[in-house]
């Protein structure tokens, strides 16, 4: 009878500690699995609230000493960082000089953000495609 | 033996109402997510489909013109930016109002917009940019 209650014990506290590690790791799944749904989520409203554009005339966009200017414009709700990437017929442009509208590091909604160009180009067409930190992008097809 | 398969069973089915609650949620969060930014940007595309902004007359020695707001949305002439010869002008050194409602920044359908930047425009290309994103050029003759 005795040896009977001790089975008995031993298989509920075997059966507790395996039903209790696979619900801590159903839980601990289904957590991490809502934290990646949660972030998406955030990135989804990121990237909606992420509108700009180029303000430029494609049929005139100054280009003087090697240097071509570029406006943008903040059409977001949400501060934006000026963290943008140029890249002029499909080069990256790293010799880039960033003005903000106002002064300041931080481009505002409605701000417009002035980026300077230094890049020997030839006369025709070219094509410019900014893309910001997110991954959002915008492109300018335009002739010098 | 039962009172082990009762209580193990016990902790996965609570462990499962833990796991469907947080899951529900994420995913009820996720789908308004989605819905508010295809809201925007639907909303976004049809401010910009029904913007029309368009020269009227340009008075270029003067370095004056005026934009009449053929379109269907409430423009902002805050929000106008003026390009001249592809050069953004300050907002600063752009004078503009509404034609009939001094001290107005609102230009609604049918309204006109004095614009004055004080330049000579004379042979210039002057490009307006609204809010929307759209825009309007005025090439010289």
């Amino acid at each position: 009878m005795a040896d009977t209650s001790v089975t008995h014990t031993m298989f509920f506290i075997a059966a507790v500690i395996v039903a209790a590690s696979l619900a801590g790791v159903f839980v601990g799944i289904s957590q991490d699995m809502a934290r990646s749904i949660g972030g998406e989520a955030d990135r989804v409203n990121e990237l909606a609230d992420s509108e700009f554009i180029i303000l430029n005339d494609p049929a005139m966009v100054p280009y003087d000493d090697g240097a071509l200017t570029i406006y943008l414009k903040n059409l977001s709700s949400r501060i934006m960082g000026q963290s943008v990437d140029v890249f002029l017929d499909g080069r990256l442009c790293t010799n880039c000089t960033y003005i903000l509208e106002g002064g300041g590091a931080q481009w505002a909604p409605g701000n417009v953000l002035t980026i300077d160009v230094g890049s020997p180009l030839g006369p025709g067409d070219h094509g410019l495609r900014v893309v910001l930190e997110n991954g959002v992008a915008q492109e300018l097809r335009f002739r010098i | 033996m039962g009172l082990s398969i009762s209580a193990s069973a016990a902790i996965l089915f609570v462990a499962f109402v833990v796991c469907f609650a947080s899951l529900f949620g994420a995913v009820s969060d996720y789908q308004e997510a989605a819905e508010a930014a295809a809201g925007m940007e639907r909303a976004r595309l049809l401010d910009a489909a029904s913007t029309f902004l368009a020269f009227e007359s340009v008075d270029a020695p003067n370095g004056s013109f005026v934009l009449e707001n053929r379109g269907q949305t409430i423009l902002d002439i805050s929000d106008l930016e003026v390009l001249v010869d592809g050069r953004l002008i300050p907002r600063s050194e752009v004078s503009m109002s509404v034609q009939g409602h001094d001290g107005s920044r609102l230009a609604f359908c049918g309204d006109r917009v004095s614009v004055h930047t004080g330049m000579d425009l004379e042979g210039c290309r002057v490009m307006i940019v609204t809010y929307t994103g759209s825009s309007t050029t005025y090439v010289p003759a």
